[in-house]
C-alpha cells in the first residue's frame, strides 16, 4: 500500500520543480483560467474528472485518491498546447478539489437524509452544494476582506485567501476547500449546475 | 421642568439650580443597563446576527409596556421633588451633603425654592422604554423565547399527566396452521400450554393501576386524592426512619444543608485544579484582572479560539499561548466531551521552578492555592454528610474521591530540560493524599514546532497515562507516505489545491518535522482535522482521572 503511495505521488509529480505561487497570485491565475476556458471545454473537463473520481480513483485512502485525480488530471491537460494546458491545470485543480470538499460540504448524514426524501438523490445533492457554497461566497461578501464588487481579479483573489485563511483558522473547513468553492463560484457567476 | 419663577428670586437675588433625582435615575439606571447589556455581550454583531426575530419582538413588547407602565404609576411626568446639585450646602432647608471637597460637594436635597431642572417627560418615558428594553434583552434569548413559546402547550392536556383510555381489545390473529396442531395437542393433553400459541388476552401482563389523573376526573378530587395518598404514604410505616425521624435527622446536619444549598446557589467551584508555570502573569494589569475575575463562564468566548495562533511577540507570548493551549485543551466547547470549567482549573503564574517539589515537601508552600482546595474538599465533605440523609439509595452514591477533584501540576520551562514523562510525587491535605505531577520541557520559541510540543507535553501532564500514536491519530495507517516522498509533492507548484488534501496524512502531532521548514503549508494546515482528534483523545483520558463534583 505505501508503494502504491509513493509511486502515485511519485507519478503525479510534474517535471518542473519551481517554488510554489504566493497564494493570492495563484488564486487570480484560478478565477482566469476558468474565466478563460470556453464552456464546453470546461464541461467536459469537469465530467472526465468526476467520471475518473467517482470510478477509477475511488480509494479508502485519500492519499490514493488524492494522487489518481492528480495524474488523471494531469494526463487529460498534457495533450493540449501552451496556455489552453495551463488553464486546463488550473481549472482541473478546482473541479478536483471541490470534487474531494463534496463529503464535507454535504456530510454523509445530509446526504442519508436528501437521499431518502428525494426522488432525483443527484440533482438533490447538487442544490444543497451549490446552497451551501453560495452561503459561503455570501459570507465573503459580507466580511472584511470583500474588496467590493468593482475589485480587479487580483485584490479578489487576496480577499478570497485572507477569507479562506480565516475560516480554516477558526472553523473545520480547510483552505483548499473554501478556495475551491468560491472561486468556482465566482468564476461561473453562481450559476447552479444544471446551467452549466 | 423649572421651578415657579416667584420660587427662583424670592428672598436670594439667584436661586440654587439642580438636577431632578427622576432625571438622574433615568439616566443612571439606562447607564447601567448599558453597562451590563456590555458586560454580556449583547452588543456583540454575532450575538444580534443569531438573535431570532421574536425576541427583538416580545423585547419591544415588553419595554413598551413595561416602560409606559413606570412612567404612568411612578409619575414620573411631574416634576422631581428631590434633587442632586454640585455646590455648597445651605445653611438651611433639607440637604445632605453626599461627596465633598473644598467646600463644595454633591448634594440630595429637598428645598422647595431651589430650581430643579428635568428632562422633558417625553424623554424620561423614552429612556424609561429603553430601560425596559435592556432588560429584556438581558434576560431573554432564543432558548428563553422558544420556552415562552411552549408555555400554552405545556398547560395543554397531555398524556403525561393523564391516564391513557384503554386500548381497545386487538382483533383475535387467525391461527396458523402450526397452531391449529398445537391446540389439538393441547387439548389431548401432549402438552402442558400453549406456548405462542396461546390467546393474546391470557398472555396479557396484568398492567399497573394508574395512579394519575383520569380522563374524567375533577380537579379538586385528584388534588384530595394525592393528598390522602401522600398523608398515608406519611403514616404507613416502612424499614427506614418515618418522617419525623427524618426531619430530626436533618435538624442535626441543618448546618450541612444549609452549607450545602449555599453551595449551589452560590455555582461555588466543584474541583480545583492547580497548573503552576514559571512563565510571566500575561495579564498584569488591574483592568485584565478584573475582567478576569468577572468572566462567569468562558464558553462562549472560547467557542471561537484560533486553530493554532501564531506566538505573540514579546515576554508575554509564551504565558499566551500556555494559555491558549490550556484553553483548547480543556475548556473549548467545541470539543467534546466538556471535562472542565474556566475558574476550577487555576494557573499560577511566576512560580518558583521547584514549587511542586516544595509542594510535596509541605503544603505550605502554595497557601492560596490550597485554600481553594480545602474549599472543594469541604464542600465534599458536606455533600457526603448530606447525601447520608436522602432516602433514595440512588443519591446516595459515592463521591468522587479527592484525588479527582483536586490536583496540582507543575510544568516548567527550563532550557536544560530533557523529553521525559510527568514526575509523580504526592501531597497530603487534612488526610487526603493528593497527586503532584510535574513536567519540565524547553522553552517556547516562535515556531509551529513548540506549540506542537506544548500541546504533547501539557496533555502528558494534565492526563495521567495520555498517549497518541499512529494508531489513534487521523492520519492513514495503511497508505500513509514517507515524510521525504509527501514534502517532495508540495515542491510542485502545479495543482496545488488538489495536493494540499495530501496534508490530512500528515498529522503534526506524530512528527512531520519537515512541515516546520514550510511556513507556507503551515498557514493552510488543515490543524482542525488533528488537533480536534488530539483533544478529544486527550479529553476521554483526562475523564478517567480528574473530574468535578
Amino acid at each position: 500500500m505505501r508503494a502504491a503511495a509513493l509511486m502515485v505521488l511519485a507519478l503525479c509529480g510534474v517535471v518542473h520543480a519551481e517554488p510554489p505561487p504566493a497564494r493570492g497570485a495563484y488564486i487570480a491565475e484560478l478565477l482566469e483560467a476558468l474565466r478563460g476556458m470556453d464552456r464546453a471545454s470546461l464541461a467536459n473537463t469537469r465530467k472526465y474528472i468526476q467520471v475518473v473520481e467517482r470510478n477509477k480513483c475511488q480509494a479508502p485512502e485519500m492519499t490514493l485518491r488524492v494522487g489518481c485525480l492528480l495524474e488523471a488530471a494531469g494526463q487529460n491537460c498534457k495533450q493540449l498546447p501552451g496556455d489552453a494546458r495551463e488553464r486546463c491545470r488550473r481549472a482541473s485543480d478546482v473541479i478536483a478539489t471541490n470534487l474531494l470538499a463534496e463529503r464535507v460540504f454535504v456530510p454523509d448524514d445530509v446526504r442519508y437524509q436528501l437521499v431518502t426524501r428525494q426522488h432525483d438523490a443527484r440533482s438533490a445533492i447538487a442544490r444543497e452544494l451549490h446552497r451551501r457554497r453560495a452561503a459561503l461566497v455570501a459570507e465573503l461578501a459580507m466580511s472584511e476582506f470583500f474588496p467590493g464588487p468593482r475589485a480587479d481579479t487580483a485584490a479578489l483573489a487576496a480577499g478570497i485567501d485572507g477569507f479562506c485563511t480565516d475560516v480554516a483558522g477558526t472553523r473545520d473547513l480547510s483552505w483548499q476547500y473554501c478556495v475551491a468553492a468560491i472561486v468556482w463560484f465566482v468564476a461561473s457567476d453562481g450559476a447552479p449546475e444544471e446551467a452549466r | 421642568m423649572r421651578a415657579p419663577r416667584r420660587h427662583r428670586t424670592e428672598g436670594f437675588g439667584r436661586a440654587a439650580r439642580a438636577v431632578g433625582a427622576r432625571s438622574v435615575t433615568a439616566i443612571g439606571l439606562l447607564a447601567a443597563t448599558a453597562v451590563t447589556m456590555w458586560r454580556l455581550e449583547r452588543f456583540r454583531p454575532d450575538y444580534w446576527a443569531q438573535l431570532s426575530p421574536w425576541v427583538t419582538f416580545v423585547a419591544g413588547g415588553f419595554a413598551v409596556l413595561a416602560g409606559t407602565l413606570m412612567f404612568a404609576y411612578w409619575r414620573l411626568a411631574e416634576r422631581s421633588h428631590a434633587y442632586l446639585r454640585f455646590g455648597e450646602k445651605l445653611a438651611f432647608g433639607d440637604e445632605t451633603s453626599l461627596l465633598g471637597a473644598r467646600g463644595y460637594s454633591l448634594v440630595l436635597g429637598r428645598a422647595s425654592f431651589v430650581d430643579v431642572v428635568d428632562l422633558p417627560p417625553r424623554v424620561i418615558h423614552a429612556l424609561y422604554i429603553a430601560i425596559g428594553l435592556g432588560i429584556a434583552l438581558i434576560g431573554l434569548d432564543n432558548r428563553g423565547v422558544a420556552l415562552l413559546r411552549e408555555v400554552p402547550s405545556r398547560f395543554d392536556r397531555s398524556s403525561i399527566d393523564y391516564c391513557k383510555p384503554p386500548e381497545p381489545p386487538k382483533p383475535e390473529t387467525p391461527h396458523s396452521q402450526g397452531c391449529k396442531l398445537v391446540e389439538r395437542a393441547y387439548k389431548l393433553g401432549y402438552t402442558p400450554s400453549l406456548g405462542s400459541c396461546a390467546p393474546a388476552e391470557a398472555r396479557r401482563e396484568a398492567s399497573q393501576v394508574c395512579t394519575r389523573r383520569q380522563l374524567d376526573e375533577p380537579y379538586l378530587h385528584y388534588a384530595w386524592r394525592r393528598l390522602a395518598d401522600r398523608a398515608a404514604e406519611l403514616a404507613t410505616a416502612d424499614p427506614g426512619p418515618g418522617g419525623l425521624d427524618r426531619f430530626e435527622q436533618q435538624l442535626d446536619h441543618l448546618e450541612a444543608i444549609v452549607d450545602g444549598t449555599l453551595d449551589t446557589v452560590a455555582m461555588r467551584p466543584r474541583s480545583s485544579h492547580h497548573l503552576f508555570t514559571n512563565l510571566p502573569d500575561p495579564r498584569p494589569g488591574l483592568r485584565d484582572r478584573a475582567d478576569g475575575l468577572l468572566e462567569r463562564s468562558c464558553g462562549a468566548r472560547l467557542a471561537h479560539l484560533p486553530h493554532f495562533p501564531r506566538m505573540a511577540d514579546g515576554p508575554a507570548g509564551p504565558s499566551k499561548l500556555l494559555e491558549h493551549v490550556l484553553a483548547q485543551l480543556m475548556f473549548n466547547p467545541r470539543y467534546k466531551p466538556i471535562v472542565a470549567q474556566c475558574e476550577e482549573v487555576i494557573v499560577h503564574w511566576d512560580a518558583p521552578p521547584d514549587t511542586c517539589a516544595r509542594l510535596a515537601a509541605g503544603p505550605l508552600a502554595a497557601r492560596g492555592a490550597l485554600d481553594s482546595a480545602r474549599g472543594v474538599l469541604d464542600l465534599r465533605a458536606t455533600r457526603a454528610e448530606t447525601r447520608e440523609l436522602d432516602p433514595a439509595p440512588a443519591r446516595a452514591r459515592e463521591l468522587p474521591p479527592a484525588q479527582r477533584i483536586v490536583s496540582f501540576q507543575c510544568l516548567m520551562f527550563d532550557p536544560a530540560a530533557e523529553p521525559a514523562p510527568p514526575v509523580e510525587r504526592t501531597l497530603a491535605i487534612d488526610g487526603e493524599r493528593l497527586a503532584v505531577r510535574e513536567v519540565r520541557m524547553r522553552p517556547l520559541v516562535g515556531d509551529g514546532g513548540s506549540q506542537i510540543r506544548l500541546y504533547k507535553q501539557l496533555a502528558a501532564l494534565m492526563a495521567p497515562g495520555f498517549g497518541y500514536g499512529r494508531l489513534t491519530s487521523n492520519q492513514a495507517v495503511g497508505a500513509a507516505p514517507e515524510e521525504a516522498a509527501l514534502a517532495d509533492a508540495f515542491r510542485q507548484p502545479a495543482f496545488w489545491l488538489t495536493r494540499l488534501d495530501l496534508l490530512r496524512d500528515a498529522d503534526l502531532f506524530l512528527g512531520n518535522d519537515w512541515l516546520a521548514r514550510r511556513p507556507d503549508l503551515l498557514e493552510v494546515y488543515p490543524y482542525h482535522l488533528h488537533l480536534q482528534n488530539f483533544i478529544e483523545i486527550f479529553r476521554r483520558q483526562y475523564r478517567q482521572h480528574e473530574g468535578r463534583l
